[in-house]
């Protein structure tokens, strides 16, 4: 009989990543009369995708969880999409929402663009979800010492880790006020204005994905439903319609400042406050203050 | 004497172009009303050259297309950007004695006009204004660097702010839904959010949806819908400094966008009958991009290997798909119909830029006044009714 | 070096609306193209037939339809394109494509090198990649940003990995997601479309695979959706800043200094 949570999670510099104690806040919330393990990988084995998997499938085929939870960052998606292929099992992606209903486990996430909202279980145990994380608050409880570490058989592996190296994109996650840009803002230079009133007002540039997708802003720095949830303090929404796909990613930030042109847009029933301008004039006349 | 109202059904290039035209007499009181947003239909999807001389209508309309280009070069002069100039310069390429004769015409036109144009038989110099250009299978070519290309949305966009600035009243995302008959005359219509309007006179200038729009006046009117489908490439080679010109070719023209060259089947060369070519369609359908057929793209290779080799070695970037409204004489609608107060503007296929200046000019002049010209006579229903047991 | 490359067809606007009665999903009017990442990836496969010369065979799963894109991958440049395309495989999740497609992979033969894009744009999971390399019993790495020191038996790999460049070696055969927007897409000639056009799209069915249809398509599904619930329009309305242009940028430039403390 299955039984437990496993949360899954990555160490560097001997800390598990400080999603866990995200993830285990939501398994907490379910309320189940279940224990709460904690799993993962260490260092530079998390790029060991097959290894990893391979020694993940056979402690789970050993622990035989009920659940386990993922956080849906790339290297853990990779390898739990390989665990799942292992044990022909699924793997719900990107939730947003975890609960028991009628002592039935259910995830919802985000569908189809910014129409709705699905619900879904699993078939079998256990059940595998990633869960989109920076979307619920930290537990207390922060259980260091608890933490199985796998270490997976990387000598003779296909892959071979040859090092890190620095390179120059600034990371969105941990910023407090960011201006994010939308399609709205492609023509007439507006990114070029965008990216100069970013470093005046010291936010981080992000964006929605029409403009990853053409190239004018780097994957890493999407917000939303396939790119980064992130709690900035502040969030400036230029050009941006307000489609849940962005909106979902910075749902929680305490002010949300929306212009745009279109004084009907989806994102003035989302922003704190609106103003009906072009975004591009809007953000000269901010250079001009500054 | 009190105003004479006048609605106007559609804010592309001719509703627009109308109603500036119309708002600039004291006694007019105009409403257009769009059910989207200003240009944004088939007017966005318009290629926008007028130049001075093409085959793209007839040279016997030659002040037509004059009056057009000066209108826009004027709202140009007034605040830059207004009308989108592109000042490109065209080519227009002889592949026939035919088309030869009908260049030289529009060069001694446009000449008399004050322009500059020349006929070119130097091969070298062709190539040297179309680099990449098959000069084997041409004659020569006409070119002037006085003209180019404007960009449709932005014309209706100025003439909508001209025409507010003189008083008139303009919707956007009000569609009509009905028109209001007494008897067999117009006295009014109700749009989208149940208002009712009354008017003296009402003027559909909804190009492609005119079938549609007429069916809500019990009016038959006669446009096809011709498929305009717009290929945008990416030029092999990048050359500093070199302005891609408008070019015109019997079957095709082009022009440049961005880094990019639009590439469209002429309108002229559609064929009513072929159901590739026309047909009716619910242009609410049309999506922004894509929608485009094999056939033309497979048509437009065959053009361009033979005539400008290097564009079929172009990078295939996007495509649009429009509808051209078109009647079977090219040549558009204008004017009363058989419901008394409701005319038509509509049927300019892919002349609306071209042609609405002069159209809405002499139009405006007829509604207030009761005068009409000699353009209305030639471009009236009627032309389209005495046929009407030909098939088309 | 024999390169396989699995693509897919996705409505090109990202935009994918759904029909408020029937919760299926409206396609009429949507331009269909390939999936982003996977021009990516595809363009990245090209570079290294380039390089190393070989050969690259491109799969896509869907209905007929779907040979567009295919059609556009051999005018990109890939040498052949299969379809793999049967009623069981319909409806499946992302490990019954992973399972048809790695079938179908290895009854065209053996591959040195599997590319996919990282991620698609309308399922958006970025599971059937490492799913397939499972499947194959292959090693994988994911969101691969630039691949140098080729060679026969192995290639060098650069991944984003919390704003960091890891460098890894990998070595043949192995399979690779691509990151998308790592590299800028070929686009295809006019010239190479109609080359492409005459080409014979391969198509390979359950006829072929051979594989038990409870384990892939809609009844092999895991996961199974049970509402759909539609996003609640709250009625929240933002407090619109009103004024001179001048007083309003002054209001957010003090918002924004307040939200900092």
């Amino acid at each position: 009989m299955a039984h437990g949570i496993y949360i899954y999670t990555e160490i560097q510099n001997r800390k598990s990543a400080p999603y866990t104690a995200e993830l285990i806040s939501l398994a907490e919330s379910l309320q189940m009369d279940e224990t709460i393990h904690v799993f993962g990988l260490e260092g530079t084995d998390i790029f060991y995708e097959q290894e990893a998997a391979e020694i993940i499938a056979d402690y789970i085929r050993k622990e035989d969880p009920m659940i386990i939870l993922v956080p849906a960052i790339g290297t853990a998606k990779a390898i739990f999409s390989r665990v799942a292929a292992m044990l022909d099992i699924g793997m719900t992606a990107d939730c947003t929402e975890l609960y028991i209903e009628n002592g039935i486990f259910k995830q919802k996430k985000p569908a189809f663009g910014n129409e709705v909202m699905v619900v879904t279980e699993e078939r079998d145990e256990p059940a595998l979800v990633t869960v989109v994380i920076g979307g619920c608050n930290k537990s207390e409880k922060y259980p260091t010492a608890s933490v199985t570490v796998l270490k997976p058989e990387i000598s003779g592996a296909s892959t071979r880790f040859l090092g890190i190296s620095e390179q120059n994109t600034e990371e969105i996650i941990d910023a407090e006020t960011i201006l994010a840009v939308g399609r709205g803002v492609l023509d007439n230079h507006g990114y070029q204005t965008a990216v100069l009133l970013a470093k005046k007002i010291g936010a981080a540039i992000g964006g929605t994905r029409p403009l990853v997708d053409q190239g004018v802003i780097p994957f890493e720095h999407q917000i939303g439903q396939t790119g980064c949830v992130v709690h900035p303090k502040c969030c400036i929404f230029v050009g941006v319609s307000g489609a849940i796909q962005h909106t979902e990613g910075v749902r929680d930030t305490n002010v949300k400042i929306a212009i745009n042109n279109d004084p009907n847009a989806a994102i003035f029933s989302f922003a704190d406050y609106g103003i009906v301008a072009d975004g591009n004039e809007f953000m000269n006349k901010l250079m001009e203050k500054l | 004497m009190g105003k004479k109202k006048i609605g106007i059904i559609g804010g592309g290039i001719s509703g627009t172009a109308l109603g500036y035209n119309l708002s600039l007499y004291e006694d007019a009181e105009v409403i257009l009303f769009e059910k989207d947003r200003i240009g944004c239909g088939t007017t966005a999807k318009s290629a926008g050259t007028v130049c001075l001389f093409d085959d793209s209508l007839n040279n016997r309309y030659w002040d037509v297309r004059l009056y057009g280009f000066e209108t826009y070069l004027k709202m140009e002069a007034e605040e830059k950007g207004s009308a989108g100039f592109d000042q490109t310069g065209t080519l227009v390429v002889a592949t026939s004695e035919k088309v030869e004769r009908t260049i030289k015409t529009g060069i001694a036109l446009a000449k008399s006009a004050g322009y500059s144009g020349e006929y070119i038989t130097d091969k070298s110099r062709i190539q040297e204004i179309l680099p990449g250009i098959n000069t084997d299978e041409i004659l020569g070519a006409g070119y002037t660097k006085d003209d180019g290309y404007f960009d449709g949305t932005m014309i209706s966009n100025t003439f909508v702010k001209k025409m507010q600035a003189n008083g008139g009243i303009v919707y956007t995302g009000t569609e009509v839904t009905e028109l209001i008959k007494n008897e067999d005359e117009v006295t009014g219509l109700k749009v989208s959010d149940g208002t009712v309007y009354e008017f003296d006179t009402v003027v559909d200038c909804t190009g492609p949806w005119s079938r549609f729009t007429g069916e809500m006046a019990g009016i038959d009117v006669p446009i096809w819908h011709t498929k305009a489908e717009a290929f945008f490439l990416a030029p092999p080679v990048k050359r500093e400094n070199y302005v891609f010109p408008v070019i015109k070719y019997p079957a095709f023209y082009g022009l440049r966008a961005g880094d990019h060259v639009f590439i469209c089947k002429s309108h002229l060369s559609m064929d009513l009958d072929d159901p590739m070519h026309a047909g009716q369609w619910n242009p609410d359908l049309l999506p922004q991009t894509g929608g485009t057929d094999e056939y033309f793209i497979e048509f437009l290779f065959d053009q361009m290997d033979t005539y400008i080799p290097e564009l079929a070695d172009s990078g295939l970037s996007s495509s649009w798909l429009s509808y051209r409204a078109e009647t079977k004489d090219f040549l558009p609608i204008i004017g009363e119909t058989s419901l008394k107060n409701y005319l038509l503007a509509t049927g300019y296929g892919g002349n609306g830029v071209i042609e609405a200046p002069a159209v809405s000019r002499d139009l405006a002049k007829y509604i207030m006044r009761g005068e009409s010209t000699m353009l209305l006579e030639e471009w009236a229903f009627r032309r389209l009714l005495e046929n009407k047991g030909n098939s088309i | 070096m024999k390169i396989a490359v699995c693509i897919k067809q996705v409505p090109v606007s990202g935009q994918v609306r759904m029909d408020p009665v029937t919760h299926s999903l409206i396609r009429n009017n949507t331009e269909m193209g390939m999936n982003v990442a996977d021009l990516n990836a595809l363009t990245e496969a090209i570079q290294l037939k380039k390089q190393m010369g070989g050969s690259i065979d491109v799969f896509t799963m869907g209905v007929s339809d779907a040979k567009s894109v295919l059609y556009t991958a051999l005018a990109m440049g890939a040498d052949e394109g299969y379809l793999v395309t049967d009623r069981h495989f319909a409806g499946g999740d992302s490990l019954g494509t992973a399972k048809v497609l790695v079938k179908a992979l290895e009854y065209t033969g053996k591959y040195d090198l599997v590319v996919c894009g990282c991620i698609a744009s309308d399922g958006a999971t970025g599971q059937v990649g490492p799913m397939i390399a499972q499947r194959m019993d292959i090693a994988s790495v994911t969101e691969v940003k630039k691949i140098s020191n080729v060679e026969s038996s192995s290639l060098d790999v650069h991944k984003i990995w919390q704003g960091k460049l890891v460098h890894l070696k990998l070595r043949l055969p192995a399979l690779i997601t691509v990151s998308l927007g790592c590299n800028t897409p070929i686009l295809p000639t006019l010239r190479n479309q109609m080359k492409a056009k005459k080409k014979v799209i391969h198509e390979i069915t359950n006829e072929e695979l051979q594989i038990e249809s409870d384990a892939i398509g809609l009844s092999g599904a895991k996961s199974m959706v049970t509402e759909t619930l539609l996003i609640e329009k709250t009625g929240k309305r933002s407090q619109m800043l009103t004024g001179s242009f001048d007083e309003i940028a002054d209001q957010v430039l003090n918002l924004i200094k307040e939200a900092k403390h």
